[in-house]
């Protein structure tokens, strides 16, 4: 048991390894303006440049579809706890079920098939609608059992005072698990943050202008990172690696942000 | 007697269970009415039908029916209904994302009372008549985590008298707190009676006996009897409270 974990450990450290070690030279050679230049040409000498188009196709994306993701999930969380011994409970949760064993390149074709060629282009909405596929089962999971551990008597506390249930959970359900609800959500960015798949036929492969307009095309810093990555040019897959590492201290942020909430005690 | 509630032949299912049978059942304005039995016999079921909170988890079915104020509880709407019938449940809740102060002001400010001097005397105001204001009045703004179950109980009152409702329902407030809290909280309902109708369920007799001044013998679902302290505890030598005395 022992020698399996101590093999576990050496894989993973020597995954991080790896990614600091192609990463950090680019890091050093940019500074901060890797968050905010165009990326290197392929002609260019060094990976000097930025992911700054695809940072923000990154955050934009993943922002909208937090954002639509968050509302339905919430609702959907708070109906299924609610209503647990009713038959909708059970259908959401199967919902939910299916919905996160589709592969995300499945997600990424559907979106691509039903948007993309409606409105004749790939856009950062679309690509939002993918992430928002994504992101929506892992919410819901994330909320239903958070609102599964408010006890009840908190939420007939605030039926007895004549609350609408709409208000129990603005007012009640919502302010008991903030901690939880705010750590799903930065955990969940995090996450959608680092997702290619859904990306690859939805949102293009502009990453040397920056695009704000939703119905633009745009890119992603994994988009970037997989279309770099299998350049013929060095420089562009050097410059891969830098954005690896940014997309992983991104990551590490964010994750440790979100257990930085502090929890409310019951 | 005026009845501010009253059930009328009234059968409750839930889940597809029978829980209430015919109860036919008046409760006083501005007494305390216990409601006693042994436990499943269906007092708390009884007392929240009067709030409708039964349905909110549940599948019912209702027979009869309860008025309140002379209109059937069924055609209130049940939002209104409960704010107008404050309720306090067996285990202690204060909302533990807000702070004590917080807690009680909260069924102000959702009905729309946002002027701060009027919320600061009716929090003051419910948190004495809840006796609790001198030992939580420097620290009004820590949560409630900090006080203790039968304080945390007291702040459940005080919550739910702030908005003075015409009823309080209250449902074993007693039954997890030590006896000095269970004390201080019967001589708060006792206080508070000339504020509201007191709708108690308790099975402690005993409890009973020192503030109730109506009573309700609901066993097996149905009403056995009801009626003042003479009424049942005097006149009729019933078998069951005999029995829920002895244990």
């Amino acid at each position: 048991m022992l020698i399996l974990s101590i093999i576990a450990l050496l894989l993973m450290f020597s995954v991080q390894l790896v990614l600091w070690l192609k990463g950090l030279p680019v890091l050093l050679l940019n500074g901060l303006r890797i968050l905010y230049d165009i990326p290197p040409l392929p002609s260019s000498s060094q990976p000097i440049g930025g992911l700054g188009p695809s940072l923000i196709g990154s955050l934009i994306s993943a922002g909208l579809a937090m954002l639509f993701a968050s509302i339905v999930s919430i609702l959907l969380a708070y109906v299924s706890v609610e209503l647990q011994h009713k038959r909708i409970s059970s259908v959401l949760k199967l919902t939910s079920t299916a919905l996160y064993g589709i592969p995300t390149i499945t997600v990424s074709m559907i979106v691509y098939s039903t948007i993309c060629l409606h409105m004749g282009r790939q856009s950062i909405l679309a690509g939002a609608l993918a992430l928002t596929i994504v992101a929506i089962p892992m919410e819901f999971t994330y909320f239903e059992s958070i609102f599964s551990s408010i006890p009840l008597t908190y939420k007939e506390a605030g039926y007895s005072m004549g609350l609408s249930r709409g208000q129990v959970l603005k007012k009640i359900a919502l302010g008991i698990g903030k901690a939880g609800v705010v750590s799903s959500l930065v955990a969940v960015f995090a996450r959608i943050m680092g997702e290619t798949a859904p990306m690859l036929f939805t949102i293009g492969n502009n990453f040397s202008s920056f695009a704000f307009n939703l119905f633009e095309p745009s890119s992603t810093v994994t988009t970037l990172i997989f279309a770099y990555a299998a350049s013929p040019y060095k420089v562009q897959v050097d410059f891969a690696w830098g954005a690896s590492l940014v997309l992983y201290i991104i990551y590490i942020v964010f994750s440790l942000a979100s257990k930085l909430v502090k929890e409310v005690e019951l | 007697m005026m009845c501010v509630l009253k059930a009328e032949d009234f059968g409750l299912w839930i889940n597809g269970v029978q829980i209430l049978k015919n109860v036919d059942l008046c409760i006083p304005e501005h007494k305390i009415t216990v409601f006693i039995g042994p436990s499943g016999s269906g007092k708390t079921s009884m007392l929240r039908s009067f709030n409708r909170l039964n349905e909110l988890y549940n599948d019912i079915k209702i027979q009869g029916d309860i008025l309140f104020k002379g209109v059937s509880i069924f055609d209130w709407d049940p939002q209104e209904l409960r704010s107008k019938i404050g309720m306090v449940f067996q285990t202690p809740n204060p909302f533990p994302h807000m702070s004590i102060y917080e807690n009680v002001a909260f069924p102000l400010k959702i009905r729309g009372i946002k002027d701060k001097e009027e919320v600061r005397e009716r929090v003051r105001w419910a948190l004495e008549e809840a006796s609790l204001w001198e030992e939580v009045k420097n620290r009004l703004h820590e949560y409630p985590g900090i006080l203790s179950g039968g304080q945390k109980q007291r702040l459940s009152i005080a919550r739910a008298i702030v908005t003075r409702p015409e009823v309080l329902l209250l449902d074993e407030p007693t039954s997890s707190i030590d006896p000095a809290n269970t004390m201080i909280i019967e001589k708060s309902l006792i206080g508070l009676k000339k504020e509201t109708t007191i709708v108690l369920v308790t099975h402690s007799i005993p409890q009973a006996k020192r503030i109730g001044e109506y009573f309700a013998l609901i066993y097996h679902g149905k009403l056995v009897t009801e009626g003042t302290y003479e009424e049942v505890f005097v006149k009729e030598k019933n078998p069951i409270i005999a029995m829920m005395s002895e244990s």
